[in-house]
């Protein structure tokens, strides 16, 4: 299968093109995807090609955006809703459980959503507190939505194509710190990632890196640098979706190093990476050696200013150091800090 | 008209007898607006409605007997008991649902008639409201949208100057949400949603326009709902006075004697009408009664539409327990 090195921007882009090649029910709602070619220039040149009617620029009206997708969804179309943050996407949060992901269950099977979200989160381009979110949590919640968080250009290609073809609603989050990171991304226009299926980054012996979104990242650079400065081995998993979650993967990988670290940048409270730490104490308990231990971005929210967001944030050597706490070999940082707060 | 009527009382009943759970919301009193609306439309259009939804749906030609089972919450039932008396859907009459949110129904009817005019077919979608949605912003965001993008939308509101219980237009800054449609490009039409005949013609002239010019209509109907107390659908204002002066306005009961002045109708036929409809819902009743609960273990039941490999739901209640796992055989490299 030949291939080309892309950014995950672009990688995004060409799945949409393939998908509205592909497929004449599909078509692009959100804010500014038109004429201003999305807010991070992942819509630009769509408008030009596919016309107004299949790219449709709406007003920032998150809650009718959203509900006119999962309506159009019902009745044959396959509408890609843009929603321009996580944060925003907070607002149409109601329309969400209850036009998309209930409908179908609560029409016992006879009303389908094929639709699919996409949105954007992250905290790095210091923005200031309302609009430095990690929000997967939110809708980790909501049974019903499928929940992708592809951290490399392929699978942000390959897992918004999977969820264009999916008949259950999808929302795929993406990462504004992701959109210029480059890798090779598959040519054919059938690549598919289906989720429920987590990636090993980086085989390793003595420990589980589990990352959820930009966090697999951090988990890579956290595994190098145990390496090069601890002599561990560290195995780095790609959540790579939400749900359907890849337990069973997650559950082999511990079997195999007796630890876990579970690494995301959202708030650590009934966060994405407690409920994993959860799920395996309950299904892998036997096969741990240490506790799992979770790295959450601070319980806290993002400063505008440099030092308070570095303060905020989860970097490599945080990963690092509960790694080599879950090994026994330093004190762990505690993802809710009982201290704090006061 | 009697049907929808007779249909809430019975159910009305069952709910006090116990055999209907939940909130029952009483369409009693807008049996005019339900028909004539609906009436409007033909068999290819579509429609939505609030919470008091079986009304709806019984006026699409919804079965009784799965109407009432849907009531009775068993698999029967439309929604297999699954959605009860606010959320029921029957999408082969083109009825997509009872929405149990204020106003949450409006985008996804928009949605609906994007889906239409975007496959270019000539299908209009009708959503009937409360006035107490005029208060939330999804209806005006939506009105933009619908007239921006030519929707053939068209919206009845049942206007009954009221939002829950409080008196509506203490709460809105602006009367009605006719004059908020009109300030977003909506068209707008008014009838007596009291009269079956006034509101199936007014309904049919906002659905001629939604279908030929391609545009969002609003047909503010004037109701008021019977004043009804008890647990069903509680009404504060259910006084006697109140109740007799709402009695001089009952849309079934001045209906039926206006047919009957104009010679359409016997008194006779009137009876003979009410005991095939009290037939027909006894009928109902006792279907309903005899269906099946739903199975416990049908609560993970369409969590997708397509197999997965991975965990769609991770309580300890699904299909595996905890501990009782079988090592994987298949090695997470892949």
């Amino acid at each position: 299968m030949t291939t080309t090195a892309m950014t995950y921007r672009d990688a995004v882009r060409a799945a949409l093109r393939e998908e509205l090649d592909r497929d004449e029910r599909v078509l692009v709602l959100g804010e500014d995807v038109g004429v201003f070619g999305g807010a991070f220039r992942v819509t630009e040149g769509l408008l030009a090609d596919y016309g107004e009617q299949r790219i449709r620029d709406t007003p920032s009206a998150e809650r009718a955006v959203v509900g006119i997708g999962a309506g159009a969804a019902m009745v044959g179309l396959r509408p890609i809703v843009e929603l321009m943050t996580m944060t925003a996407a907070m607002r149409a949060i109601d329309q969400l459980m209850v036009s998309v992901a209930q409908m179908p269950w609560a029409t016992d099977g006879a009303v389908r959503v094929p639709l699919v979200i996409r949105t954007v989160q992250g905290a790095g381009l210091q923005l200031g507190p309302t609009h430095a979110h990690h929000l997967e949590s939110m809708v980790l919640q909501i049974p019903g939505l499928q929940v992708a968080v592809p951290s490399t250009p392929a699978d942000a290609k390959g897992m918004l194509k999977a969820a264009v073809r999916s008949d259950d609603p999808v929302v795929v989050i993406e990462h504004q710190e992701l959109y210029d990171v480059t890798g090779e991304v598959p040519d054919d226009v059938d690549h598919l990632v289906p989720l429920g299926a987590a990636a090993v980054r980086r085989e390793g012996r003595d420990v589980t890196l589990l990352g959820i979104s930009r966090a697999a990242r951090t988990a890579v650079q956290a595994a190098d640098l145990l390496e090069r400065e601890h002599g561990v081995s560290a195995e780095v998993l790609d959540v790579r979706s939400l749900r359907p979650l890849d337990l069973d993967g997650i559950v082999a990988s511990v079997r195999r190093t007796n630890r876990l670290v579970v690494v995301e940048d959202g708030w650590p409270q009934a966060g994405a990476a407690s409920s994993i730490a959860a799920l395996v104490q309950e299904h892998a308990f036997d096969d741990l050696d240490a506790p799992v231990l979770r790295v959450s971005g601070a319980d806290a929210p993002v400063g505008y200013s440099r030092v308070l967001h570095a303060a905020a944030r989860v970097d490599a050597r945080a990963v690092a150091q509960a790694a080599l706490a879950a090994l026994y070999r330093g004190a762990a940082p505690l993802a809710v800090d009982p201290r704090r707060g006061r | 008209m009697e049907l929808v009527r007779r249909f809430d009382e019975r159910a009305g009943e069952l709910h006090g007898s116990g055999q209907i759970g939940g909130f029952l919301h009483l369409a009693i009193g807008e049996e005019a607006l339900v028909v004539g609306a609906t009436r409007a439309l033909e068999d290819r259009d579509w429609v939505l409605s609030t919470w008091r939804s079986h009304a709806l749906a019984l006026a699409r030609g919804t079965d009784c007997g799965r109407t009432m089972a849907e009531l009775f919450g068993r698999v029967g039932g439309t929604n297999g008991g699954r959605g009860g008396a606010m959320h029921l859907t029957d999408p082969q009459r083109r009825f997509l649902g009872g929405f149990g949110l204020v106003g949450a129904h409006l985008p996804v009817a928009a949605g609906v008639a994007l889906a239409s005019s975007h496959q270019g077919r000539a299908e209009v979608t009708m959503a009937v409201l409360g006035d107490g949605a005029g208060c939330g912003g999804t209806l005006t965001e939506t009105f933009d949208l619908a007239a921006m993008w030519h929707l053939p939308l068209v919206v009845v509101v049942a206007h009954e100057r009221r939002g829950h219980t409080s008196e509506q237009d203490a709460a809105a800054a602006q009367q009605t949400l006719a004059r908020k449609a009109e300030g977003h490009g909506v068209k707008t039409l008014a009838c007596d949603g009291m009269d079956v005949v006034d509101t199936q013609a007014v309904c049919a002239q906002a659905v001629q326009i939604a279908r030929t010019e391609r545009r969002p209509v609003l047909v503010q109907a004037s109701v008021q709902r019977a004043p009804t107390s008890g647990m069903a659908d509680p009404k504060p204002s259910g006084t006697k006075e109140v109740l007799a002066a709402w009695k001089t306005r009952d849309p079934l009961a001045v209906f039926g004697e206006r047919l009957v002045e104009v010679g359409l109708l016997e008194r006779a036929d009137r009876t003979r009408i009410q005991m095939t409809v009290n037939a027909l819902i006894e009928q109902a009743v006792s279907w309903a009664g005899r269906c099946a609960h739903p199975d416990p273990e049908s609560l993970y039941a369409h969590a997708s539409a397509q197999p997965t490999d991975g965990w769609l739901a991770v309580d300890a209640r699904g299909t595996t327990s905890p501990g009782e796992r079988a090592p994987h055989p298949r090695e997470v490299a892949r």
